[in-house]
C-alpha cells in the first residue's frame, strides 16, 4: 500500500501542478475568467453540488439506469456467447443478423429509440442495453472458443452432462475474456447513458451537464463535469476490484 | 482370464482431405487388475490410441469393448490422465474443490482421505499453481481416484516431472494399484519406466501403427525403485524392448 | 456447414420480410415505424433529395481531421511515455481521469472554449481516439523484445536511434490495433458532436429527421453510416494486414520454434 502511495505521488503532483497553473491563469486573466475552468470556483460549487439533494437525484437517476442497461446486456450477452460459442448450429444461425447489427454506430440509434420509446427510462436501458450487449456477446465466444480443450475433456472423462461443462468448466475459464468484454461495455454505457440524458434533458448527470451549459453556469457544469469523471473513476476501480476477486487466478497459471 | 478391455482392430485416420494414417490396426486385451504399458517410437500414435479407449475421440476402424460393451463415449468407470497436469487443473478451484471435482457426491471424508493418500493432506485449501509440477499430478491422481474407477489410463503421466519425483510417483501409482485393484493402461516413450511398473508391455511400431509384439514382464513383485532397477530380468527386457524400438525403419 | 450458413441468411431475410409485412398488414401503424421498403427507398433518393453527399461528406472531413490529429498525438505521446517509465508514472493520473470521463461530457466545456463548429467537432473526436492509441502504443513499446534491446546495448546504439528503429517497428502491430479501434470511435463521436451541437452532418441529420417525425429518412442515413463504418473497418484491416506483413513471419517462426 506504501509503496503503492510512493508510486503514485509524482503523478498526483503533477495533478496538484496543472489545477494550481489553471488557477493561477484565471485569477491573472490570463485566460477567459468566464469561460475557463476556475479550480477555486468548481471547489465552491462542487461544495454546494455535494450538499445538493440533485446530487443524489442524478447520481441515482445515471446509475439506476447504467445498472440496469448493463446488467441486462452482460445476463443476454454471456447467455447467448455461451450458446453462440458452444454450440456451431446456433453461431451459424445467429452470426448473419448480428454481424449486421454490430457495426451501427449505437448513438445514432438514439432518434429512432426516442422516437419508439419515449423520453423516458426505457429508452435510455435500451440505448445502454444496445452499447453495452456486443462487447459482452463478442468477447463471451471469443472467451468460450479459446478454452483450454484439455479442460473440457477432464469435464468429458469425469462424464460430466453438457450444463455442467458449460457452467462448471467453459464459464469459469472464459471469465477472464468475459470481464474484459464487461470492461469495455462498462465505459461505452456509461458514454450512452450521459449521451442520452444531455439530449432528452430531464434527469441524471448528462442533464445537469447540459442544464449548467445552456443556463451560462459555466463554472457549476464544471463542477458537474468533475462529478461524472469521478463516477467513471469510481466505477473503473470498483470493476478492478471485482476482476481481482473473480479471476484472481488467471495471472498465475 | 476375463478381459476387462478389448481393443479390436483399432485404426485411425486424421483428415479428410489428406488423410494421415496414424494407426493401422491395434489389438490388444487387458485383464481386469493388470497393469499393461504401450511403448512405442515418439509419434506413433500412442497417445491417441489411449484417447481413443477412454472415448474422448472416435476410431476410424475397429472396436473398443470395456466389460464387452463398446465404448463410443467416456464411459462409466475409465478416467483418463492427462499427460498435460497442470492444464487439467482448474485453475480458479482449490486442490480440494479439483479433487472434488471428481466425486460423484461432494463427500467431505472422501476427499480428506483421498488427499491423505497421495500425502496432500496439508494442501487442500491451496490452488494448483501455487504447487510443484510432481504436487499438481498427485492432485490429478487423486481427482482420478475420487471417480472411483475400475480403469486408469495414464497418457505419459511421468514426463514432465524432474527424475527423482518420477520414481516417487512410481511408488505411489504401485501402491494405490496395490491397494484398490485397479488396471492400468499406461502410455510411455521410457522404456524403463514401463518395465519398473507393468506386468505386459505393448511395443508398437512406428506410424501407422500396430502391435509388433507383446512382452510378458517376469520382474517379481513387489518392485523396489534401486534393487528391482538391478535385477537381471528388467535388464534383459530393457535391452530387448530398447533394441527394437531403436532398429532403423 | 453451408446449409447451416444458409439458414443463418435465411433468418435475416426472414426478420427483414416480417418487418415489411408489420407495416404492410397494417399490424404497426406508427410514423416512427416505417417499411423497410420505404427505407430504401429513402436510401435510393437521399443523395439526390437530401444532399447526402454534402452531409456525409462534411462529417466524414470531421473524422478523418480528429482522427488523424488523435494518431499524431497519441503515437508521439505513446513512444514517449513508452520510452521513459518515470514521465509515464507522472502523467499517468491525469491520463487516467480523462480516459473515465464519458466522451460527450466533453463537448458543453468545449462548445464555451471552442464555439460550436468544426474546431469544437474536431477536438472531441480527437479526444476520444487519443486514447485507444496512445494505451496501445505505450504497451507496444513496452513489448519490445529485451533481446533486441540488448543487442542494441551492446553495439551502443543512440537511444533515439533505439527508439525509431526497435521499439516503433515492435510496436506498430499494437498501433495499428489502437487505430483500429479508435477509428471506430471517431465515427461514433462524430455523430454525437453533431448530434449535441452543430448544423451540418450526419448526426444533426439523423436528429433533425426524428424532430421531422421523417423516419424513412432517419433510418436510411443510419444505415448508410453502419455500412460507411463497416467499409472503413475492412479498409483499415486491409490497410494494416499489408503493413504489416513481417509480423506474421514473426508469429509464424514463434509458433514453429
Amino acid at each position: 500500500m506504501k509503496a503503492r502511495i510512493a508510486s503514485l505521488a509524482p503523478g498526483l503532483a503533477f495533478i496538484a501542478f496543472w489545477i494550481g497553473a489553471l488557477e493561477v491563469a484565471a485569477r491573472n486573466g490570463w485566460v477567459n475568467r468566464v469561460f475557463s475552468p476556475f479550480p477555486s470556483e468548481i471547489a465552491a460549487r462542487l461544495g454546494g453540488v455535494l450538499g445538493s439533494p440533485a446530487l443524489l437525484e442524478a447520481l441515482g437517476s445515471t446509475v439506476g439506469l447504467l445498472a440496469a442497461g448493463f446488467g441486462l446486456a452482460c445476463a443476454a450477452g454471456v447467455l447467448l456467447g455461451l450458446a453462440m460459442g458452444y454450440h456451431r448450429p446456433t453461431y451459424a444461425l445467429l452470426e448473419p443478423t448480428l454481424e449486421l447489427l454490430r457495426p451501427i454506430p449505437k448513438p445514432a440509434l438514439l432518434p429512432p429509440l426516442i422516437l419508439l420509446l419515449g423520453l423516458g427510462a426505457p429508452m435510455k436501458v435500451a440505448i445502454v442495453f444496445l452499447g453495452a450487449f456486443f462487447p459482452v456477446l463478442i468477447n463471451t465466444i471469443e472467451g468460450v472458443r479459446t478454452v483450454d480443450p484439455v479442460l473440457v475433456d477432464v469435464a468429458r472423462t469425469f462424464r460430466r452432462g453438457k450444463l455442467a461443462t458449460v457452467f462448471r468448466v467453459i464459464l469459469p475459464a472464459s471469465l477472464p475474456m468475459i470481464l474484459a468484454g464487461m470492461r469495455v461495455s462498462l465505459g461505452l454505457g456509461l458514454i450512452l447513458v450521459t449521451l442520452a440524458e444531455m439530449l432528452t434533458g430531464t434527469h441524471g448527470l448528462g442533464a445537469q451537464l447540459v442544464d449548467a451549459q445552456r443556463a451560462f453556469r459555466v463554472q457549476d457544469m464544471y463542477a458537474w463535469t468533475v462529478v461524472l469523471a469521478s463516477l467513471g473513476l469510481a466505477l473503473a476501480l470498483s470493476f478492478d476490484a471485482l476482476e481481482r476477486r473473480l479471476i484472481f487466478w488467471s495471472s498465475r497459471r | 482370464m476375463a478381459e476387462l478391455l478389448e481393443i479390436e482392430r483399432v485404426a485411425k485416420t486424421f483428415g479428410a482431405v489428406e488423410p494421415v494414417a496414424a494407426l493401422r490396426s491395434v489389438d490388444l486385451a487387458v485383464a481386469k487388475g493388470e497393469f499393461v504399458s504401450i511403448v512405442g517410437p515418439s509419434g506413433c500414435g500412442k497417445s491417441t490410441l489411449l484417447q481413443i479407449i477412454a472415448g474422448l475421440i472416435p476410431a476410424s476402424a475397429g472396436e473398443v469393448r470395456l466389460s464387452g460393451r463398446v465404448v463410443r463415449e467416456p464411459p462409466e468407470g475409465v478416467v483418463y490422465l492427462f499427460q498435460q497436469y497442470s492444464r487439467s487443473l482448474f485453475p480458479w478451484l482449490t486442490v480440494a474443490e479439483n479433487v472434488r471435482f471428481g466425486l460423484r457426491h461432494s463427500a467431505q471424508d472422501r476427499c480428506r482421505e483421498l488427499l491423505q493418500m497421495v500425502g496432500l493432506a496439508d494442501f487442500s485449501a491451496r490452488y494448483p499453481w501455487e504447487l510443484s509440477g510432481g504436487m499438481q499430478q498427485r492432485v490429478s491422481i487423486a481427482r482420478a481416484l475420487a471417480a472411483e474407477p475400475s480403469v486408469l489410463l495414464l497418457d505419459e503421466p511421468f514426463s514432465s516431472v524432474d527424475a527423482l519425483t518420477r520414481l516417487e510417483l512410481h511408488g505411489l501409482i504401485l501402491d494405490l494399484w496395490g491397494k484398490t485393484g485397479l488396471t492400468i493402461l499406461l502410455v510411455t516413450h521410457d522404456v524403463e519406466e514401463a518395465v519398473y511398473l507393468s506386468d505386459r508391455i505393448a511395443l508398437l511400431t512406428r506410424r501407422p501403427a500396430e502391435v509388433a509384439e507383446v512382452f510378458a514382464n517376469a520382474l517379481p513383485r513387489p518392485r523396489r525403485p534401486v534393487e528391482s532397477r538391478e535385477d537381471a530380468r528388467f535388464l534383459a527386457l530393457r535391452h530387448e524392448l530398447l533394441t527394437r524400438l531403436l532398429q532403423p525403419a | 456447414m453451408i446449409a447451416m450458413q444458409l439458414r443463418g441468411f435465411g433468418v435475416v431475410v426472414g426478420l427483414l420480410l416480417l418487418w415489411e409485412l408489420s407495416v404492410r398488414s397494417g399490424a404497426v401503424r406508427s410514423e416512427s415505424w416505417p417499411a423497410v421498403s420505404t427505407i430504401l427507398q429513402a436510401l435510393g433518393t437521399g443523395f439526390q433529395a437530401e444532399g447526402w453527399g454534402q452531409v456525409f461528406g462534411s462529417s466524414l472531413r470531421r473524422m478523418a481531421m480528429g482522427f488523424l490529429l488523435a494518431a499524431f498525438a497519441g503515437i508521439t505521446l505513446g513512444l514517449l511515455l513508452g520510452a521513459s517509465p518515470r514521465l509515464h508514472r507522472i502523467v499517468m493520473p491525469t491520463q487516467e481521469i480523462f480516459r473515465v470521463l464519458p466522451g460527450p461530457a466533453l463537448v458543453p466545456p468545449l462548445i464555451f472554449l471552442l464555439g460550436v463548429d468544426d474546431a469544437l467537432k474536431v477536438s472531441v473526436i480527437a479526444i476520444a481516439a487519443f486514447f485507444p492509441i496512445l494505451l496501445n502504443t505505450i504497451a507496444g513499446v513496452k513489448a519490445a523484445d529485451p533481446v533486441h534491446l540488448l543487442v542494441a546495448r551492446t553495439f551502443r546504439i543512440p537511444r533515439r536511434r533505439v527508439l525509431l528503429g526497435i521499439q516503433l517497428p515492435s510496436a506498430l502491430p499494437y498501433v495499428f490495433a489502437g487505430c483500429r479501434i479508435s477509428l471506430g470511435i471517431a465515427l461514433i463521436v462524430t455523430v454525437v458532436a453533431e448530434m449535441l451541437a452543430g448544423s451540418e452532418g450526419v448526426g444533426y441529420f439523423i436528429v433533425s429527421m426524428q424532430y421531422a417525425m421523417r423516419a424513412g429518412d432517419m433510418y436510411a442515413a443510419i444505415v448508410l453510416l453502419s455500412a460507411i463504418g463497416y467499409l472503413l473497418n475492412r479498409l483499415f484491416l486491409a490497410l494494416e494486414r499489408r503493413a504489416l506483413w513481417w509480423a506474421r513471419g514473426l508469429e509464424r517462426q514463434a509458433a514453429h520454434g
